[in-house]
């Protein structure tokens, strides 16, 4: 494939467990997405593999390719692997005495009431290597008995002998006060040249001791080996003729130096999934709708991200693999629905999909890889909705009778109903499961899915698209071409992103004000710090964009919520405050009284957006379907001959009356009755209903 | 009968979404920790002829599972003039209840103009009024003492709230305005539960939506019958024992029998102690509900409704303290005897399938709660604390240490928030060493903490158990440690004289609490345990060397 590409071009690389998706958008808004395999041995030397691999299909040298680039923005699940793979480093821990234990108490949380069998995940820094030091702050920050250093001496000794790589300080009340961390870590700094060390009021500061550990320990595990790689790719990157610096995607979904990072690899662990922001917001000016609810549909889980008014739901609370991390993070409601979920009958004698899956491999019974169980994919397969053979460009041929067997023998025989009615079951409870997802993200915040436009994505979601979106009432459902690189595309769309929170408290009504003007001098001065942080990386004072923001609760509640302000003002911040709580939960407290719990400051350095190509209206040319096959479409047409499309021949402007499919490199669209499929000016699909007629039943 | 195996699932899934619903906006807009941080509190549907529970939100308190369908049968049964828009308030332990913090909101739930089901909630509130600041008093000896006994009145009256019974409520508790917050937050569930009820049968039709509810019962019944058909036939004992009663110091026996034929299940306490002076009486219903707790522990994958009780048979514990009857207190009831009533069930399984279940759990909530004035904020609190503890090993592994109880799913408050809210600083908050019970799977650690009053003056109290007798090892393993409690006044440390139970306590600023809760009981002969995992405990500062050998029977030495 030899491409013209029109300079300059960003690039989008996304490294995943397996494979590495690197996307390239030219300055014309022609995007090229590249797939390599992912080297986790040498990190580096995979992504240089995606870019080569990038820079021979278009006829270019590494170094044309970099040189031409304006924009070079990395995900990586670098972080992450090193979390899940228990692979970081050899951590301590220096704790306020009395307090070792914190990270393993892990405040008692158990999340299921049924299962008290189940062990917690190991801690990451074992009880041996969790040293106490002489000190205490009282809630306010003041000093209530002074740092002891010769306990610090005797844990900087102990901490030497154990060897270890990094050290998570995190001491009581540190995020009101950082003094006596401060100290300490001159201390080791001294005492263990070398050691990477991670304080709990530069990580995460916010309240609660595990939260802020737990966040301050998974930092100081994965640090050693995140940043020097980053580092190290940086400068080859420069190296091979990258103009600017290398961008890395955070948990919060922004773009971020890799200096600006090194001190809080923490934030990356989401770097990812976060990125598929920048896609949403692409997607939703090529829409028209600017709010959007993405479903994200792989092969064994859906992600669920909600974007109203252009803004996306943010939270500070993540669990990754048991550890908990309180960082900003976009909100991804993840459920266990993907195209590998498998069904079975249950021992009540009840249909159930999920939340198992059957993973790449086996993977479903038709894959033909020694799967036994019947999957969605199976399902789908039986009903028309995937052709059989090649499949996912050739890597795997999907079989039928293998298909059909596994829903046999393990669903229609055993409920003593048909094959087709097993398949469609399957799906109708998997598409429920996905449909619970949506309604956690909107309608459990206050958001009527009526006014949403639903994105599908993920290999498996576009089949699952219609079908959610009419059972929640949306108005229509927006199908990118490219659901399969979705993240390394939306890299490609980014802005400069930090988030500051400061762990506050006051009331909001103090008469007196002296709360109010405290406040406003704290936001000055994390602005005065983040402008500085602009200016190091070069942003124009037009790029930068400030969002002040509150969590604000009634005293005595313990659930806060965010509230976006333009000033610093008890009247307007009740009412911004009272009209989210009327939303979220209906009524209100009256003549409740308001305290403030956090100050939150976004900071953002505008990138140039992605121009949303309007190509040429070639909506007189009418596609051609290239044959015609039954597919079972809902629960009221059953199964239809059904013309089914080559994506690849459909132009911006054409429409397709539904019933019809579609199918695409890396997915399948359904078009049901009612439904209109048109191609977008950005060239992707809209599936638009005639009338909220429901099929449901 | 042949149902859509389809729409039956997508029904069931359905109703547990409206209950989990209602749970979320219960949980975020109350002002109780104990609710908003703690999960204490449950919402559901139930049946509007029998009461029976229909579904429940998934993170709902487990022990209210069996309570808050008694609860609803008793309204039905006293209060016939119930009209569309109605909210009945009541905390009454004696009628489906627990102790009175747990108050309970019921409304009517009309659809198509007539009476569909019954929505409900209870929800724990930091205080009910009493002689005790919390309620977790421990030396009532009428329930007059323990704070505001409320009957089923109509709190609300076709969607008007009575004023009347607001202000008679208010005027009788602690931090009134607080509870008025846990009130609306109550009210709020409800109708946050109206709506989305009304949406899913608009959706699938109130008819289907009847029939599916009948087959899930029936099918939930099936499933348990099967498990239950696993343990083998025969007659099993569970023995437990509560402290004291909390007046007289002498320890409260559970005798439970439990019989196994075919599918069928039966339980009697016969030969339990009779009804106590202190708070430590149970209601019946409670009591009963907690062996369905237990039993769902045990089987957990079968899905909430009165389907999966149906088997279960309990034979009324006639003339015991498992069937308090007014004005016996009853404050401990909630939190402790429940605890031992199921600790008493998992001794009876293990003696019948000990391959299949775990050792005793630290069984007690550790409820401590000190009221005070705080002189620098010129305000009266109450800090209420609940505590983990170990679990018992099992055959797989180890305990959980400072698990959550049995009883819910709580999270403990972080100690920077308390010191936020609270004149207190806490001096340690750790592992309870050497507090496991050994075993080839040892349990879990309890916790250990100290917190001292900074200023001004406050009340402590304590309800707590397993202090007098540890939680019990299966197949060879030892009991956790004991739970242990110590007050530090003017400089001299004294012991609660019923060990896990005291009230009264005045505090000054210095004087301090510290409390110890038990570890998990010992699966299996401790001979058995991998010296490794000994040896990895003693690195860890688990264990000394000398409790290793102790309990082991081996020399390790610490690497």
């Amino acid at each position: 494939m030899t491409q013209r590409l029109s300079s300059p071009w960003r690039i989008g690389v996304d490294v995943g467990g397996t494979f590495t998706d690197l996307v390239l958008v030219d300055a014309a808004g022609q995007v090229l997405p590249f797939k390599s395999p992912s080297n986790p041995a040498d990190p580096e030397a995979g992504v240089l593999a995606a870019v080569d691999l990038a820079a021979t299909r278009l006829g270019l040298e590494r170094r044309a390719l970099l040189q031409g680039c304006t924009l070079f923005v990395h995900g990586s699940t670098i972080a992450t692997n090193t979390l899940l793979e228990r692979k970081g480093a050899r951590v301590g821990m220096v704790t306020t005495a009395g307090f070792r234990d914190s990270l393993e108490l892990r405040r008692g949380i158990r999340h299921d009431p049924w299962n008290h069998r189940a062990p917690y995940p190991e801690v990451l820094v074992p009880r041996s290597r969790r040293h106490a030091v002489v000190e205490r702050l009282d809630a306010t920050g003041a000093v209530l008995t002074p740092l002891d250093e010769a306990s610090v001496h005797a844990a900087a000794a102990a901490l030497a002998a154990q060897q270890v790589e990094a050290v998570a300080i995190c001491l009581l009340h540190a995020f009101r006060n950082p003094v006596h961390e401060q100290r300490v870590a001159a201390i080791l700094r001294a005492a263990l040249p070398g050691v990477a060390l991670s304080l709990s009021s530069e990580v995460a500061p916010v309240i609660g001791e595990f939260e802020r550990g737990s966040t301050t320990v998974v930092n100081a595990f994965v640090a050693p080996r995140v940043v020097p790689y980053l580092q190290a790719l940086e400068r080859r990157l420069a190296e091979d003729g990258l103009p600017h610096g290398l961008l890395l995607v955070q948990s919060n979904g922004g773009a971020i130096a890799v200096a600006e990072v090194a001190a809080r690899p923490v934030q990356l662990v989401l770097s990812g999934p976060a990125a598929g922001v920048g896609a949403i917001r692409f997607f939703g000016r090529d829409s028209g709708s600017a709010n959007l609810i993405a479903i994200e549909v792989g092969g064994t889980s859906c992600d669920v991200t909600l974007s109203h008014q252009g803004i996306i739901g943010m939270t500070d609370q993540l669990e990754v693999d048991g550890h908990h991390l309180a960082i900003p993070a976009v909100e991804i409601h993840t459920v266990g629905a993907g195209g590998g979920t498998i069904a079975r009958r249950d021992a009540a004698g009840m249909l159930q999909a999920g939340p198992q899956g059957a993973g790449a491999r086996p993977g479903p019974a038709c894959y033909g890889l020694g799967g036994e169980y019947p999957t969605v994919t199976d399902c789908q397969l039986i009903l028309g909705r995937l052709r059989p053979g090649p499949y996912a460009g050739g890597a795997i041929s999907l079989d039928l009778g293998r298909a059909v067997a596994a829903v046999e023998t393990h669903l229609a025989v055993p409920l003593g109903i048909s094959v087709e009615a097993a398949a469609a079951g399957v799906l109708r409870l998997v598409e429920q499961t996905i449909q619970h997802a949506v309604e956690k993200v909107s309608i459990e915040r206050g958001y009527n899915p009526r006014d949403f436009t639903l994105i599908a994505c993920g290999g498996a979601g576009p089949l699952h698209g219609p079908a959610t979106a009419r059972a929640m009432g949306c108005r229509a459902v927006y199908v990118p071409r490219l659901a399969g690189v979705f993240c390394a595309f939306g890299m490609c769309n980014t802005d400069v992103r930090q988030d500051h929170v400061r762990g506050w408290l006051s009331p909001l009504d103090n008469p007196a004000d002296p709360d109010l003007a405290r406040m406003r001098t704290a936001f000055a001065e994390l602005r005065a710090e983040a402008e500085a942080g602009l200016d190091r990386q070069g942003f124009a004072a037009a790029d930068r964009r400030f969002v002040t923001a509150l969590d604000l609760r009634y005293a005595g509640q313990q659930w806060p919520i965010t509230v976006v302000v333009e000033e610093i003002a008890a009247a307007p911040l009740r009412a911004a405050f009272e009209a989210a709580y009327q939303q979220l939960y209906g009524f209100l407290q009256e003549g409740g009284r308001i305290e403030v719990v956090s100050l939150r400051l976004a900071v953002i350095g505008g990138l140039p957006e992605l121009a949303l190509e309007v190509a040429a209206d070639d909506a007189a040319a009418t596609p051609v379907p290239i044959e015609t096959r039954p597919v079972w479409l809902d629960p009221v047409h059953g199964v239809r001959p059904t013309p089914v499309f080559d994506g690849a021949t459909l132009r911006p402007g054409q429409r397709i009356p539904g019933p019809a499919v579609v199918d695409e490199a890396t997915t399948t669209l359904l078009v049901g009755v009612g439904e209109t499929l048109r191609v977008t000016g950005a060239d992707n699909y809209l599936i638009e209903f005639a009338e909220a007629a429901d099929v449901r039943a | 009968m042949s149902f859509d195996p389809v729409l039956l699932a997508v029904i069931q899934n359905g109703l547990r979404q409206v209950a989990s619903e209602m749970d979320l906006v219960h949980e975020k807009t109350s002002f109780s920790p104990v609710i908003s941080e703690g999960l204490d509190r449950a919402n559901g549907i139930y049946h509007k002829d029998t009461g029976e529970v229909i579904a429940q939100g998934e993170t709902g308190l487990p022990s209210f599972i069996g309570v808050m369908q008694f609860s609803t049968q008793h309204i039905i049964r006293l209060r016939k003039d119930l009209e569309d828009g109605d909210v009945i308030l009541v905390n009454d332990p004696y009628l489906g209840g627990t102790h009175l913090m747990d108050v309970r909101m019921l409304a009517p739930f009309h659809y198509a103009g007539k009476l569909w089901c019954y929505l409900s909630n209870t929800g724990h509130w930091s205080d009910t009024g009493g002689m005790v600041p919390g309620g977790f008093t421990s030396t009532a000896t009428e329930i007059q003492q323990e704070g505001l006994r409320i009957p089923p009145v109509k709190l609300v009256r076709r969607g008007e709230i009575d004023a009347d019974i607001l202000a008679m409520v208010l005027g009788n508790i602690r931090v009134p305005e607080e509870r008025l917050g846990d009130l609306r937050a109550q009210l709020g569930a409800l109708k946050v539960g109206a709506r989305r009820l009304t949406e899913l049968l608009d959706r699938y039709g109130a008819d289907v939506v009847e029939a599916a509810i009948e087959e899930l019962k029936a099918r939930s019944e099936r499933l348990m019958r099967a498990h239950i058909a696993t343990i083998p036939d025969g007659v099993f004992e569970g023995t437990s024992y509560c402290d004291s009663d909390g007046v007289v110091f002498e320890k409260l026996a559970i005798k439970l029998r439990m019989e196994v034929r075919g599918d069928d299940i039966s339980f009697a306490f016969t030969g339990s102690s009779p009804p106590c002076k202190g708070p430590m009486n149970c209601p019946a219903d409670l009591a009963t509900s907690a062996i369905y707790v237990a039993m769902k522990h045990v089987f957990p994958d079968v899905p909430i409704n009165a389907g999966c009780f149906t088997p279960i048979r309990v034979t009324p514990p006639r003339g015991t303290f498992l069937d308090a009857q007014y004005p016996r207190p009853c404050a401990g009831a909630a939190a402790e005897v429940c605890q031992r009533v199921m600790e008493a069930v998992f001794i009876a399984v293990g003696q019948a399938m000990p391959e299949r279940v775990f050792a005793a759990p630290f069984g007690t909530s550790g409820n401590f709660s000190l009221g005070g004035y705080d002189p620098v904020e010129d305000r009266r609190y109450i800090m209420y604390m609940f505590s983990g503890g170990g679990y018992g090993g099992w055959p797989e592994g180890d305990g959980l240490t400072n698990g959550c109880s049995t009883l819910s799913i709580a999270k403990t408050q972080p100690i920077e928030i308390l010191e936020q809210h609270f004149p207190v600083i806490y001096e340690e908050y750790a592992l309870r060493e050497g507090s496991a019970g050994p075993g080839e799977h040892r349990g879990g650690f309890g916790l250990n903490y100290r917190v001292k009053l900074l200023r001004g003056e406050a009340r402590a109290s304590f309800v707590m158990d397993h202090g007098v007798t540890g939680p019990p090892g299966l197949l060879g393993g030892a009991p956790g440690g004991m739970l242990a409690i110590e007050v530090g006044q003017h400089g001299t440390v004294s012991l609660p004289p019923h060990v896990s139970k005291g009230e009264g306590y005045v505090l000054e600023p210095g004087d301090w609490v510290q409390v110890r809760t038990p570890g998990g009981g010992g699966y299996g002969e401790p001979a058995a345990r991998d010296p490794a995992l000994i040896a990895r405990d003693i690195r860890r500062g688990y264990i000394t060397p000398e409790e290793a050998e102790a309990d082991y029977g081996r020399r390790i030495a610490a690497e």
